[in-house]
């Protein structure tokens, strides 16, 4: 595998602040490259570094196998770039705007002709060519800043958090798009704080908190990491710290909660959690209602490495 | 270059009214200015009804000195002159009764001359009448005799003072209309400018944008050349669209050396209004604040260069204040071409022109520092 996208030891600091605490990453061919993590764990910083936007203190970028610099021009014409706030210009239409940013890159009107309407078709704006940004809803703004970012066909696309205040039907083509855009053979990294679209999308992740790497893989090897195998939820009206006690010593358990008529039960991987602890209850005479048995997410995998939610700061 | 024409032509309708507003208030205003030189002032016309029973020398001459400004005629019918008057038809009636020049020689107050009217600003006519008597007194007190005195008084009168308005003793005050034209210009040109290339400047160096556009292909030299000359053209074309209006409307007020020499100094006005309207832009966001920065500035330059005000009736601190603005020497080449009072030296012109330069060479630098704070935020 050909390795697109490597980060060693990059440093970036914003006075006493440090944004970027020695990472280093590795990104391959192919790969939908997940950087997850709550806002300012430092994504953004990570991709201006990459892009040569902002200087950095310390390490070493290369993309392509080339040192990535502000004036390489000739890496940076195979990258495109889906910013996280809309980049676009007011006074142009929406076909007006692509070729723009388009011409960026293919300078010959003729050649980006084809690969404006091809952008135009993939994102879903026939119908909106003559509009004006100011004219089109927040979702529709959205397509456009990726129109703009993909039409010169680049091979390594950075997303950066582009479902941001998106409503869930764009957000579903948004990610479908990017899915494609990979299929034809582009090498995506995509940012976010949406923990699901990470997870449904990216082939690897990082998990980032405070400018560091905290997890890195493929979304199993990410939750293998953890001790939470299954997370089994019984309703329950009544029960006894005797029966509490009880499920806490059932084997593959590591913790159980009940709070509010609801009993949190997690468990280490195994495969039959759910029967042995339904089981228990029916045994001990504790009645119930409802049981909901879900597998880790990656707010699992963040709140047992960092001790705190993905969610509660992503939300 | 095409995106910063169409940026640009999106914000030509809002500058478009203020180039409209002002070419409209440009042409009546030079034209107002240049009549309102020619006559200062002339008096109006008043219906007047003299009933003279004296019929003396004195009282026809009376009736001739009024009647050189005024209709002045007689009403047989007496008992119609109260509705005359009370319609509007005469404004003025006077009744000289039979020994009022007796009257008058005897020296007491003037006795049998009766004055009647129904308006209010008779003042002036009033005035008029005893400054009449008063100088047949005093040519009767050099020892003339009546006919010689009001002959006297009346070819007086023939004669009429020509006044010449001047400024200070420097300028005749006479200007060709043309002269308006070049003065406005450096209102205009950075008024126009800033409503134009202010949005050019803001979209292009927004932060996204500028984002966008430095992950690309081109260099960021590339990108800075293409937007400069962009807003080069814009101006550029604006400025010709200007000095054909120019030649069109004032070509024959000023000899083509004299016009050249004004299409060069704002040509060189324009160079720092380009760069004027870039900083503008570069610092004021949105529409309304671009809109105010452009009153703020090319306003306020204007008032304290004596564009709309001559510098002459402005306090000497807002001359000194004016030295630091660049309008300050543009209207000192405005002012040496086309007042025929200033001394005309083409050192002091280019001197003039090279502190133009100098301003816009400083607004650059400020851009400089101000894209590169940009860019490190």
């Amino acid at each position: 595998m050909e390795t697109v996208v490597k980060i060693e030891n990059l440093v970036k600091r914003y006075a006493e602040l440090v944004a970027v605490d020695h990472m280093n990453l590795s990104i391959e061919r192919g790969e939908v490259f997940g950087l997850l993590g709550p806002n300012g764990s430092g994504k953004s910083t990570i991709l201006n570094c990459l892009l040569s936007l902002t200087h950095f203190d310390k390490g070493e970028i290369s993309i392509f196998g080339e040192k990535m610099r502000a004036d390489n021009y000739a890496v940076k014409g195979r990258i495109g770039v889906v910013l996280q706030n809309v980049a676009v210009f007011n006074e142009l239409t929406v076909y007006e705007n692509i070729d723009y940013f388009c011409s960026l890159y293919i300078k010959d009107k003729k050649m980006r002709k084809p690969l404006v309407e091809e952008a135009i078709a993939f994102v879903g704006l026939e119908d909106f060519v003559k509009f004006y940004p100011k004219k089109l809803s927040g979702g529709l703004l959205r397509r456009l800043n990726i129109a703009c970012g993909i039409a010169h066909k680049p091979e390594l696309i950075i997303f950066d958090e582009p479902t941001v205040a998106v409503d869930p039907q764009s957000r579903n083509k948004i990610l479908e798009g990017i899915m494609e855009l990979n299929r034809q053979g582009a090498t995506v990294i995509y940012t976010s704080h949406y923990m699901e679209e990470v997870e449904q999308i990216c082939s690897r992740i990082a998990i980032i908190d405070k400018g560091q790497t905290v997890a890195i893989g493929t979304k199993e090897e990410l939750k293998s990491m953890i001790q939470t195998g299954e997370t089994i939820r019984v309703e329950i009206p009544e029960l006894t710290e005797e029966v509490l006690g009880g499920l806490q010593k059932l084997s593959h358990v590591f913790s159980a909660e009940y709070k509010e008529g609801l009993a949190t039960i997690k468990c280490s991987g195994g495969r039959h959690n759910v029967l042995h602890v339904l089981e228990y209850l029916n045994n001990s005479g504790t009645s119930f209602g409802r049981v909901f048995a879900e597998q880790p997410t990656l707010n699992d995998v963040f709140l047992e490495i960092t001790g705190k939610e993905l969610r509660d700061e992503a939300r | 270059m095409k995106t910063v024409l169409k940026v640009a032509k999106k914000a030509l309708p809002s500058s478009g009214i203020y180039f409209g507003i002002f070419c409209a208030i440009l042409v009546a205003f030079t034209y107002l200015a240049g009549k309102s030189n020619e006559t200062a002032f002339s008096a109006s016309e008043m219906n007047i009804i003299i009933q003279d029973e004296d019929a003396t020398a004195l009282s026809v001459s009376l009736s001739d000195y009024l009647s050189r400004e005024n209709k002045v005629s007689a009403q047989p019918d007496e008992s119609l002159l109260s509705d005359m008057l009370f319609y509007g038809k005469v404004d003025y009636i006077i009744y000289v009764q039979k020994g009022f020049t007796e009257s008058f020689l005897a020296g007491e107050d003037v006795h049998g001359l009766e004055r009647q009217s129904i308006q209010a600003n008779m003042a002036f006519l009033d005035q008029k009448i005893e400054l009449f008597f008063r100088y047949v007194r005093a040519e009767l007190a050099a020892g003339k005799i009546m006919e010689e005195a009001c002959d006297a008084v009346l070819s007086a009168c023939e004669k009429q003072a020509e006044a010449v308005l001047t400024e200070s003793g420097k300028s005749s005050g006479l200007l060709p209309p043309g002269y308006y034209f070049f003065t406005y210009l450096s209102y205009i040109l950075p008024s126009v400018l800033i409503m134009v290339l202010g949005p050019v400047i803001h979209a292009f160096y927004k932060k996204d944008i500028k984002m966008r556009t430095d992950c690309g292909f081109v260099s960021v030299r590339q990108q800075n050349l293409t937007v400069i000359g962009g807003i080069s053209l814009v101006s550029l074309l604006f400025w010709i669209l200007l000095i054909l209006m120019g030649i069109l409307l004032y070509r024959n007020d000023f000899t083509p050396k004299i016009f050249l020499y004004g299409v060069l100094n704002s040509f060189l006005f324009l160079l720092v209004s380009i760069m004027i309207s870039a900083l503008i832009g570069m610092l004021v966001k949105g529409s309304d604040a671009l809109n105010g920065a452009s009153n703020l500035v090319s306003m306020g330059m204007a008032f304290l260069c004596g564009v709309f005000v001559s510098s002459e009736y402005l306090p000497d601190y807002v001359n000194k204040i004016a030295e630091f603005l660049p309008a300050s020497w543009y209207m000192k080449n405005v002012r040496m071409l086309f007042e025929s009072g200033v001394v005309w030296s083409t050192g002091t012109f280019f001197q003039n022109g090279a502190i133009i330069l100098t301003f816009a060479a400083a607004v650059f630098c400020i851009i400089l520092v101000a894209v590169k704070k940009k860019r490190m935020a």
